[in-house]
């Protein structure tokens, strides 16, 4: 079968199911993601928090009652290296907003009863910054904000571990997805192929409907509508070769009728009008010889009921010849007839057959110049039977060879008066027989050879 | 010689006719299957030519019930029909020779002859009779070299005539013979053709002698 840009079922599907599962990866992704995130910046933020707590504990009002800070470098330092990736600032403001200790933060001056977040650039960087309100004990009517700020590198360490463990799995589970699908796609479609098989394997005279049970019940609809295709293109093939019978049958009588006028006005006529008579003649001879030609294309559709059976070829090519052995000396045109010494057993019609190397030898001779040579040789072997008609005629340009097996083509330029039937009927008894015809040309370059190949083994 | 042809396509049947009949057969045209039966029934020809796609009964019934009620006439199967089973058919149904159309005039006359040949002259090619010879290759007379001029008519008298030599042969006869079912001929007509007959023979020692009220004999003279 040829490869063409068609659809596949395979792809198709991944088309419709790779991007619902994938944006719903995605969502479920950014939806985890924001939820880890939430919840890892929450507790980062409880620690900030506390550590400004632990900073505002750390705050004394000195004697001039400006508040003081006790935070030894010890102490300090534990608080720098919470998390070791991130910087640790602090400060301590008044409550009108003036610095009292610690770095000079920007931020938002917010008075706020409860502790308030927010982010504040910072010498380049981009710190959290958690705030809290502090009565100074002792000093009721003294209040102070301390702020205490880290960087974000673990915040986003985090994140992103959170982030890569989520995202992992859901790439993993998608591979898993394309593969689970293209492969049960195959295992589906298992039965599309064996439905193939059964249509491919079938010989071209077999228009029988396909069995519908052994198709699945998703493709029983197609099943039974290639069988109603299969039905009517066997109707069609039936009725037009009827159509041709009938229409060459029912030719026949009158063409008879002409004949036999034609004849009647010969017997009385004078020499000069018998010589136009002759010409009426052969061109009702041509014509009843296409007539014939047309039925028995009409006959060896392999649709027919040929009665097959094992046939000796040999015997079959020998009367053929010995029949046309009259109009191949009439051209003086030798049939060399290379016979094996023992029977070669095909299985086959014998009626069409006959008909079949007629045809060939026919041409054979048709087409050959004077005093050519036309050779029939038979030959078997374990492959099959092969049956080669050679002559040394004009042959057939390589370009021509497809054509010459269609019906009523014939090569332009040719002057010899042949129906344009003899190969297309050649053909369809070979097909019928499950036997190829080849055409080449022979070693010394000029003329045809036409090659039929016939089985081996008994056809289904 | 009479002959019956059956056969349903107006214009070829006319035109065999025409061409028989030109050849001094007597020829007798139907176009169906039942009136073909009854004719062969009814007359006895001296062959029949059958279509086997005759309308109302098939040619391949009529002769199969033609030969079933002991009709022994040569019969010839002219007909489209090609294949070599249904060849077999026609001949295994009692035909005696069988012809496909289209045909060529000379060889359905050729058929006739050697069929009718057969069955009148026991497949002599010569029929001698005194010293008058009947040729059946070609329907010539003959005396030692040289052919008599025969018109068709008293040819097909004498065929008859010669076919039961030296025996009488009923006015009858002769009269069914060469009569059609469109043309009678009377035995008026028959008594003059008899008598220019009997001149033409007359130098081969051979006379034709009339049986009043009953027939005529083909007898030598010596």
């Amino acid at each position: 079968m040829k490869q063409q840009n068609n659809r596949s079922i395979k792809a198709d599907l991944l088309v419709w199911l790779l991007p619902p599962l994938l944006s719903m990866c995605l969502a479920s992704s950014v939806v985890a993601y924001y939820l880890a995130s939430y919840f890892a910046n929450d507790s980062y933020d409880r620690n900030l928090i506390n550590t400004a707590g632990s900073v505002a504990a750390r705050v004394r009002i000195g004697t001039n009652s400006v508040a003081d800070l006790d935070l030894p470098p010890a102490a300090l330092a534990i608080l720098q290296h919470t998390y070791p990736n991130d910087k640790f600032y602090y400060q301590v403001l008044n409550s009108d907003f003036t610095r009292l200790a610690g770095d000079a933060l920007p931020s938002v001056r917010l008075d706020s009863s409860i502790p308030y977040l927010s982010y504040v650039k910072f010498n380049g960087e981009t710190l959290r910054v958690a705030q809290i309100r502090m009565p100074i004990h002792d000093y009721p009517d003294k209040i102070i904000f301390v702020q205490a700020a880290e960087t974000l590198n673990s915040r986003l360490d985090l994140t992103n571990h959170i982030l890569f463990s989520i995202l992992v799995p859901q790439i993993l589970l998608l591979l898993f997805v394309i593969f689970a699908v293209s492969f049960g796609v195959k295992k589906g479609l298992k039965s599309l192929a064996d439905l193939r098989n059964a249509l491919s394997d079938r010989s071209r005279s077999d228009l029988k409907p396909l069995n519908e049970s052994i198709a699945p019940l998703e493709s029983q609809s197609l099943v039974s509508a290639i069988n109603e295709l299969l039905g009517r293109l066997k109707a069609d093939l039936d009725a037009q070769q009827r159509f041709v019978a009938n229409a060459a049958h029912q030719l026949q009588t009158p063409l008879a009728g002409i004949q036999t006028y034609v004849e009647i006005v010969e017997r009385q006529s004078t020499d000069n009008s018998r010589n136009l008579l002759r010409q009426i003649n052969k061109g009702i001879d041509r014509m009843s010889h296409l007539i014939k030609q047309l039925l028995v294309l009409a006959k060896s559709e392999p649709q027919n009921n040929l009665s097959f059976e094992e046939v000796d070829l040999n015997t079959i090519a020998s009367e053929v010849g010995s029949e046309l052995v009259d109009i191949a000396l009439k051209k003086n045109i030798e049939v060399v007839f290379d016979e094996p010494t023992k029977p070669v057993i095909v299985y086959g019609d014998v009626v069409s057959l006959k008909e079949l190397i007629t045809n060939l030898l026919d041409n054979a001779i048709l087409y050959t110049d004077y005093n050519g040579t036309v050779s029939v040789k038979i030959s078997s072997d374990n492959v099959g039977v092969q049956l080669t008609v050679e002559d040394n005629g004009p042959g057939i340009p390589e370009e021509e060879r497809e054509k010459v097996f269609e019906r009523f083509y014939r090569i332009l330029g040719t002057q010899v008066e042949g129906s344009g039937l003899g190969l297309a009927i050649v053909k369809e008894i070979a097909a019928a027989h499950h036997a190829e015809v080849l055409l080449t040309t022979p070693s010394t370059g000029k003329g045809t050879v036409v090659i039929v190949k016939f089985p081996a083994k008994k056809p289904k | 010689m009479r002959i019956l042809l059956a056969e349903d396509d107006e214009f070829l049947a006319s035109g065999i006719v025409l061409a028989l009949t030109d050849s001094g057969y007597a020829v007798d045209k139907v176009a169906t299957g039942a009136d073909a039966y009854s004719a062969l029934s009814n007359i006895s020809y001296d062959l029949a030519i059958l279509d086997l796609g005759l309308p109302v009964l098939d040619g391949l019934e009529v002769l199969r019930r033609g030969r079933a009620e002991g009709l022994t006439l040569p019969i010839l199967i002219l007909t489209v029909r090609n294949d070599v089973r249904e060849r077999v058919n026609g001949l295994d149904a009692g035909a005696n020779d069988y012809l496909t159309k289209p045909f060529h005039l000379e060889e359905l006359e050729a058929r006739i002859r050697s069929l009718l040949r057969k069955d009148r002259f026991e497949n002599k090619v010569v029929v001698t009779f005194g010293d008058l010879k009947y040729d059946t290759l070609n329907r010539t007379a003959f005396y030692r070299d040289k052919t008599l001029d025969l018109s068709v008519r008293e040819l097909a008298i004498l065929e008859i005539l010669i076919q039961r030599a030296g025996h009488t042969v009923v006015k009858e006869r002769i009269k069914n013979h060469l009569s059609t079912l469109e043309v009678e001929v009377t035995f008026n007509a028959i008594e003059i053709t008899i008598h220019r007959l009997r001149k033409k023979i007359s130098e081969a020692g051979v006379s034709i002698r009339t049986l009043r009220g009953l027939g005529y004999l083909l007898e030598t003279t010596k």
